[in-house]
């Protein structure tokens, strides 16, 4: 969730963002990838993907953008968005306040507002409140769809206790902080909504607040109020998203485009063919992994969102059983958290599709990766690397060098595909 | 006499009172009691041989369990569910540190935070996040911090 900036870095990403977003529906700034021919086709229901160095090329590595065009509720006042990260392990839209320049409508009930504190797994959280826009991407749309804004720390009201104590930094922006790393999120992975029942049946900590001017309480959200991923509310092509992006060489590549194309098995340019399907489980979309002839069960998943192929640690990788000596990288901020072996190692693991919703044992997929050392890729001007890697206590994370020279398809709960109701992985 | 026992019981509650603003990691056995009642949930101790396992479950479907050594301290907090615990619950004395960590680093993903006496790990994707913490030199011999899941 967060890039590593320095401060005129910051500074030149804010001016250069402030000059990106313009109002009244006119398209701003295309994207900027170049690049190789990107894999994938073409039509209405296909969006471009890139993996550069983010808005303003403050320097991401292997975070995909795509463009949305987001407007006022029945209108054709809009605004296009570019550098809208792609993210496969949340649900929703949400915008940078300082990016946005629709007066969106503000989602209210009995004169009070609806807020939200969104949590990630990286101990990060973003505060704001929920808002209603149309949404457009490539050529599908859907009406009234509830995002959320992301507000700076100094707006008021700010984040409650409950909220700013499950999580330690606030991630937006405030004139010193710009960490998102895009203009905003665009959340399409395996859920519906971004709570779910949960928050809808409970008041739960730290998720939805209805505020006044007195302050904001915990509060519960109805399923519709909730924010939605936008593609099953999308009129067609509303079952999953499939994303493709090429090969890319093993040294990294700078600038790489490719596709994300809506709907599964719904127009001749989103067939599964030989694509393997792997159930996930249905309360936290995960699968098993099998790894060196040892399962790590429902504990594993596939995220564009995350920047490397994260799994285990340095420590349990090295010692017996798996013997595989995998040094962390030396001490820094960007280099924190990434393994930095030198020569390359390659691997293997299967990824096996979970059974915890009596889905027989038997899809499975195994797939060879490698890890370089993260410290030789940032040396270049490298964007896109296929062989990034990090830990992830437990378990595997499969980021985005999962993506390259493949199509990944992520089917959505309870939007029936050619292949069967979601949720879903297939490869 | 009546002085005595008004004193005594408020003695009591001020001990329970106590009790109650610990929070787990690192506290005693009844800063978990104290967690229980904060999540309002149920509590299921799983003895182990070399810890004990005491697992809540909160409204939110979050999952926590607290791992207590043979002499009664917590020395780890693992959650698993849609929603982080309130660290400031659970990590107890623990908290002014790590609110204070902020790491900020290139990695979109999974976060391991070092710091004197305490290790935090967290990881996941929305609505399916987990993680553990806890105190290396709490723990009793033998046990791994894999275990801690």
């Amino acid at each position: 969730m967060k890039t590593n900036l320095k401060f005129p870095q910051i500074i030149l990403a804010v001016v250069l963002i402030g000059l990106a977003s313009s109002c009244g529906g006119g398209s701003t700034g295309a994207v900027s990838g170049s690049g190789t021919g990107g894999s994938g086709g073409t039509g209405n229901n296909v969006a471009q993907l890139v993996v550069d160095a983010g808005p303003g090329g403050i320097g991401t590595v292997d975070l995909a953008f795509t463009t949305v065009t987001v407007c006022m509720p029945g209108t054709s006042t809009c605004q296009t968005i570019d550098h809208v990260q792609v993210d496969t392990g949340s649900e929703g839209l949400r915008i940078l306040s300082s990016v946005l320049t629709l007066p969106l409508p503000q989602q209210t009930s009995n004169g009070n507002s609806a807020f939200e504190c969104t949590q990630f797994a990286d101990l990060t959280f973003l505060w704001g409140p929920i808002a209603t826009a149309d949404i457009q991407i490539s050529g599908e749309s859907a009406k009234s769809v509830p995002v959320q804004i992301i507000n700076p720390v100094t707006a008021s009201p700010g984040a409650p206790a409950d909220c700013s104590q499950t999580a330690n930094q606030q991630l937006t922006q405030d004139g010193t902080v710009f960490d998102l790393g895009a203009n905003a999120m665009l959340g399409i992975g395996s859920f519906r909504q971004d709570c779910g029942s949960a928050c809808a049946l409970s008041v739960i900590p730290a998720t939805y607040y209805s505020c006044n001017s007195t302050g904001c309480s915990n509060a519960t959200q109805t399923l519709t109020a909730q924010v939605q991923n936008p593609v099953w509310m999308f009129a067609s092509d509303n079952n999953g998203v499939i994303l493709q992006l090429p090969a890319v060489p093993d040294a990294g590549q700078t600038n790489v485009s490719g596709s994300l194309t809506f709907g599964i098995g719904t127009q001749s340019n989103n067939g599964l063919g030989s694509a393997v399907i792997l159930p996930v489980d249905s309360n936290f979309a995960n699968f098993t992994v099998q790894f060196q002839g040892m399962n790590f069960t429902d504990v594993n998943f596939v995220d564009s969102g995350s920047n490397g192929y994260f799994f285990l640690d340095s420590a349990t990788l090295t010692n017996p059983p798996f013997n595989i000596p995998m040094p962390d990288c030396p001490k820094s901020s960007a280099l924190q958290g990434f393994y930095c072996p030198n020569p390359t190692i390659p691997l293997s693991a299967s990824l096996i599709g979970s059974t915890a919703n009596g889905t027989p044992v038997g899809a499975s997929r195994t797939i060879s990766f490698n890890v370089a050392s993260a410290q030789n890729l940032f040396n270049t001007t490298g964007t896109a690397f296929n062989d990034l890697g990090g830990e992830s206590s437990g378990n595997f994370d499969f980021g985005l060098p999962f993506f390259f020279g493949r199509s990944v398809y992520t089917a959505i709960e309870g939007q029936s595909t050619p292949a069967g109701t979601g949720p879903y992985l297939a490869f | 006499m009546k002085y005595l026992q008004a004193a005594v019981a408020i003695a009591a509650f001020a001990i329970l009172l106590s009790a109650s603003s610990f929070a787990a990691l690192g506290g005693d056995v009844n800063s978990v009691l104290a967690d229980q009642a904060q999540m309002k949930a149920q509590r299921r101790v799983t003895q182990m041989t070399a810890y004990s396992i005491h697992e809540m479950q909160s409204q939110a479907g979050t999952t926590v369990r607290e791992f207590v050594s043979p002499e009664g301290k917590v020395f780890g907090v693992a959650w698993q569910g849609q929603s982080l615990p309130n660290f400031q619950q659970v990590l107890g004395s623990y908290y002014d540190q790590f609110i204070k960590s902020a790491p900020r680093q290139r990695k979109h993903g999974p976060v391991t935070i070092q710091m004197p006496g305490l290790v935090v790990q967290s990881g996941g994707h929305m609505r399916a996040l987990t993680g553990r913490a806890y105190v290396p030199e709490m723990m009793p011999s033998g046990v791994k911090a894999d275990e801690i899941r």
